[in-house]
C-alpha cells in the first residue's frame, strides 16, 4: 500500500510537471513567434455597416485570417464597442 | 526573415518569463484541479469503492500539486515588469478599484481552496463530521477558479486552451452535478462512513 | 472598470501629441496623468530637439569632448540609437545629422511639394543600404556611470526614435491605469490594465483617408515614411528626411510609407523605418508584429502574424471578448528620465 501511495504520488508530480512545461512551452512559442492572440488582434467587425472597399494586395500566403480593409473617411473621435476612443497612427 | 528578427524576439520574450510561467502554473493548476475534483467525488460514490485508498491519495497528491502550482501562478507574477503588482494586488481581492472582477475571483478561490484543503491535517481539532461539511465548498471554490479562467484568462480563447480544460472540467461537472442530485434526494449522511478518521466500530465477535 | 476618458493633445515634436487615459493609477487621476503626461512631453521637446541651439542634445552634438556626462534619458536615447542600428543592420541610422541638414538645406525653394509630384520626379526607386561608416557602432554608453562615449563630431538625430522611446516611458509610468493611448507625434504606444481594445487607424500619405484599423489592447505602433514633407532642392529633385545612409540622400524605394506594430513604440519605430528602406521586396520581413505598407502607386497591404498552427488559426475564429484579458509583451523598457 505505501509502495501504491509513493507510485501514485510520484505519478501526480510527474503530471503537474508535464502539464507546466507543455503549456509554458505553448505559450512561450506563441509569445515568440508574435503569435500570440494577445499580441494583434483585428477585432471581428462589430462595428455597423461601413463600406468595405478592399485595396489591398494580401497574398494568400501571408493575410492572416482576420485581416479586413477598410476604407473611409477618418471621422472625428470614434469610440470602438468597448469605449475607448480611436487613435490615428502617422508618419512622425 | 532577417537574423536580426530573432534577437528582437529574443529580447520580446525575455522580460516576460514571468508572465508566461504565470500562465502556464495557472493552466496546470486548474486541470489539477480539475482533476482532483473529480477523483474527490468519484471518492464518495458509488464506483470506485475498492480503489477509495488509492483515491485518497491520488486526491490528496493533486490538491497538493494545485495549491502549489497556484502560489507559483500568484508569486510569479509579481515578477512580471510589465505589470508589477505588490504583494496586495495578487493576495486580497477586491483591493484595487481598477482590478477586474475576474482576477478577485481567483484571488478567492486560491484562499479557500487553501483553507479547505490544508485545513484536513488539522480535522481531528475542527471535528471531522465539520470539516467535511465544509470541505465540500472546496467544489464551488473550483468553479470560482474555473471563472476566473474563463473570464481573465489571457489564453480564454484559445482552442488548445478550450480543449484542455473541457476534458477535465466537463466530467468535474458532470460528476458535481451528479453528486447534487443525489445528495438531494439521499439525505442521511451514514453512507459516508469510509472517510472518516479511523473509528473502529466495536465488533461482538473477536 | 474604467472611468470616462480624459484626452489632451496639443503641439509638440513639431507635430501634434496627444494622452487618452482613462482611470486612476499610480500617476494618480487621469486628469493628473494627461498634465503629466504633457508636462514631460513639453520639457523633452526642449531638451531634445534638434533645433533648439540651446538643448540638451544640441548641446551634447557639439561637445568636442570624447567622453560626456549625459543624463539618464539621453544616455537611453544614446543606447537606442545603438540598438536601432544594429537590430537594422544599418538601415536606421540616426547619426546623420549632417546629411539631413544637406538634404534639407540644399535649396532655399521649401515650398511642400505633394507627394504624388514628388514621386513622378523622384529617381528610379531603390532599397536603401547602411553607411558604410556605420557610425552608431561607435557609440558607447555607460549607463551606470551616466556617461557616453563617441568620437567628437559624432552627432545624434533624435527624430522617430526618441519620439518611439519617450511613448514607451511614459507608457511605463501609466502601466498602472486601466487604459491609455500616447500618441508621441505619430508614435503610439497603448495599453492599460483594463485591456480595453482600442481602434488604431492607418492613413494613407495621399489623402489622408483610412486605410486599415487595429484593434489592440496593448502595443506599440509606429509610421514611417516620405509623405510627410516633400521639396524640391536646388536641383530640381524631389527631397524629403528619410535618407538612404549608404547614400546619405533622401531614399525612394518604391514604399512610401509603413506602419509596424511591436511591443514597445521604440521597436515598432525601428521596424517602420527598416520596412520603409528596405523597400517592397524585404519589408514586409520587417514587419513580423504586423502593420501596413504603402506602395508609390497608392495601393496597400496589411500584414498580419501568419497562421502558425491549424488550432491558433481556429483559435482566433473566436471572436475576443471586449474586455477579456489580452496582454502583450514588450522589449525592455527604457530607464526613467
Amino acid at each position: 500500500m505505501r509502495r501504491r501511495a509513493r507510485r501514485i504520488r510520484r505519478a501526480v508530480v510527474g503530471l503537474a510537471v508535464a502539464l507546466f512545461a507543455a503549456t509554458f512551452l505553448v505559450v512561450y512559442v506563441q509569445l515568440a513567434s508574435g503569435h500570440d492572440p494577445a499580441l494583434v488582434a483585428n477585432a471581428a467587425k462589430r462595428r455597423a455597416a461601413s463600406p468595405s472597399v478592399t485595396s489591398t494586395e494580401a497574398s494568400a500566403a501571408e493575410s492572416s485570417t482576420a485581416t479586413s480593409t477598410r476604407s473611409e473617411a477618418s471621422t472625428g473621435s470614434e469610440e470602438s464597442s468597448s469605449g475607448a476612443s480611436a487613435v490615428t497612427t502617422s508618419q512622425s | 526573415m532577417h537574423a536580426n528578427d530573432v534577437s528582437i524576439l529574443a529580447t520580446a520574450v525575455g522580460p516576460h518569463l514571468f508572465w508566461i510561467t504565470s500562465r502556464a502554473a495557472g493552466i496546470a493548476a486548474l486541470v489539477l484541479a480539475s482533476l482532483s475534483v473529480c477523483v474527490g467525488l468519484l471518492m464518495g460514490g458509488r464506483l470506485l469503492r475498492a480503489h477509495r485508498p488509492d483515491l485518497r491519495v491520488a486526491h490528496e497528491a493533486l490538491s497538493l500539486a494545485t495549491l502549489a502550482a497556484l502560489v507559483v501562478h500568484g508569486l510569479t507574477l509579481l515578477g512580471d515588469g510589465y505589470l508589477h503588482p505588490s504583494l496586495g494586488d495578487i493576495a486580497v481581492p477586491f483591493l484595487s478599484g481598477y482590478k477586474t472582477f475576474w482576477t478577485s475571483l481567483g484571488i478567492v478561490a486560491f484562499w479557500a481552496l487553501l483553507v479547505l484543503g490544508l485545513s484536513y491535517y488539522a480535522r481531528s481539532r475542527i471535528g471531522v463530521q465539520r470539516w467535511r461539511k465544509l470541505h465540500r465548498f472546496a467544489a464551488l471554490a473550483w468553479i470560482l477558479g474555473l471563472a476566473h479562467s474563463l473570464g481573465e484568462g489571457t489564453d480564454a480563447g484559445q482552442a488548445w486552451f478550450l480543449a484542455m480544460i473541457a476534458i477535465v472540467a466537463v466530467p468535474a461537472l458532470g460528476l458535481l452535478l451528479a453528486r447534487l442530485r443525489r445528495g438531494a434526494s439521499v439525505s442521511a449522511p451514514s453512507s459516508r462512513a469510509a472517510d472518516q478518521a479511523p473509528v473502529r466500530q466495536p465488533s461482538i465477535a473477536q | 472598470m474604467s472611468g470616462a476618458e480624459i484626452i489632451e493633445d496639443f503641439d509638440c515634436f513639431g507635430s501634434r501629441c496627444s494622452a487618452v487615459i482613462s482611470g486612476a493609477g499610480e500617476v494618480g487621476s487621469a486628469q493628473d496623468a494627461v498634465a503629466f503626461v504633457k508636462r514631460k512631453l513639453l520639457g523633452w521637446h526642449t531638451r531634445f530637439s534638434r533645433f533648439m541651439a540651446d538643448s540638451e542634445l544640441s548641446r551634447l552634438n557639439r561637445d568636442p569632448r570624447e567622453i560626456v556626462p549625459v543624463s539618464p534619458l539621453m544616455a537611453r536615447f544614446a543606447q537606442a540609437v545603438r540598438e536601432a542600428g544594429s537590430l537594422s543592420g544599418g538601415l536606421v541610422d540616426a547619426t546623420l545629422v549632417r546629411e539631413i541638414e544637406t538634404a534639407g538645406y540644399d535649396g532655399d525653394l521649401r515650398d511642400s511639394l505633394a507627394l504624388a509630384s514628388a514621386l513622378a520626379l523622384a529617381p528610379a526607386r531603390r532599397p536603401a543600404s547602411a553607411a558604410p561608416a556605420r557610425r552608431w557602432q561607435q557609440l558607447e554608453v555607460d549607463r551606470a556611470a551616466g556617461m557616453l562615449v563617441r568620437p567628437a563630431g559624432l552627432q545624434l538625430d533624435s527624430g522617430g526614435l526618441a519620439k518611439g522611446l519617450f511613448a514607451d516611458v511614459l507608457g511605463d509610468a501609466l502601466a498602472t491605469h486601466p487604459s491609455f493611448a500616447i500618441n508621441c507625434a505619430g508614435d503610439l504606444l497603448v495599453g492599460g490594465v483594463a485591456r480595453t481594445m482600442r481602434p488604431i487607424r492607418v492613413q494613407s500619405p495621399f489623402d489622408g483617408r483610412t486605410l486599415h484599423t487595429f484593434e489592440l489592447a496593448r502595443t506599440g505602433v509606429a509610421t514611417s515614411g516620405i509623405g510627410r514633407r516633400s521639396w524640391l532642392d536646388r536641383g530640381g529633385a524631389p527631397a524629403h528626411h528619410l535618407l538612404d545612409p549608404a547614400s546619405g540622400r533622401p531614399a525612394f524605394t518604391g514604399i512610401v510609407q509603413a506602419t509596424a506594430l511591436a511591443p514597445s513604440a521604440l521597436e515598432a519605430e525601428i521596424r517602420a523605418k527598416a520596412a520603409v528602406l528596405s523597400g517592397p521586396h524585404s519589408a514586409p520581413g520587417w514587419l513580423t508584429h504586423g502593420g501596413v505598407i504603402v506602395f508609390d502607386d497608392g495601393s496597400h497591404r496589411v500584414i498580419g502574424p501568419a497562421p502558425v498552427v491549424t488550432l491558433a488559426e481556429l483559435a482566433r475564429h473566436t471572436r475576443p471578448r471586449p474586455g477579456s484579458a489580452q496582454t502583450i509583451a514588450r522589449a525592455a523598457g527604457p530607464a526613467a528620465a
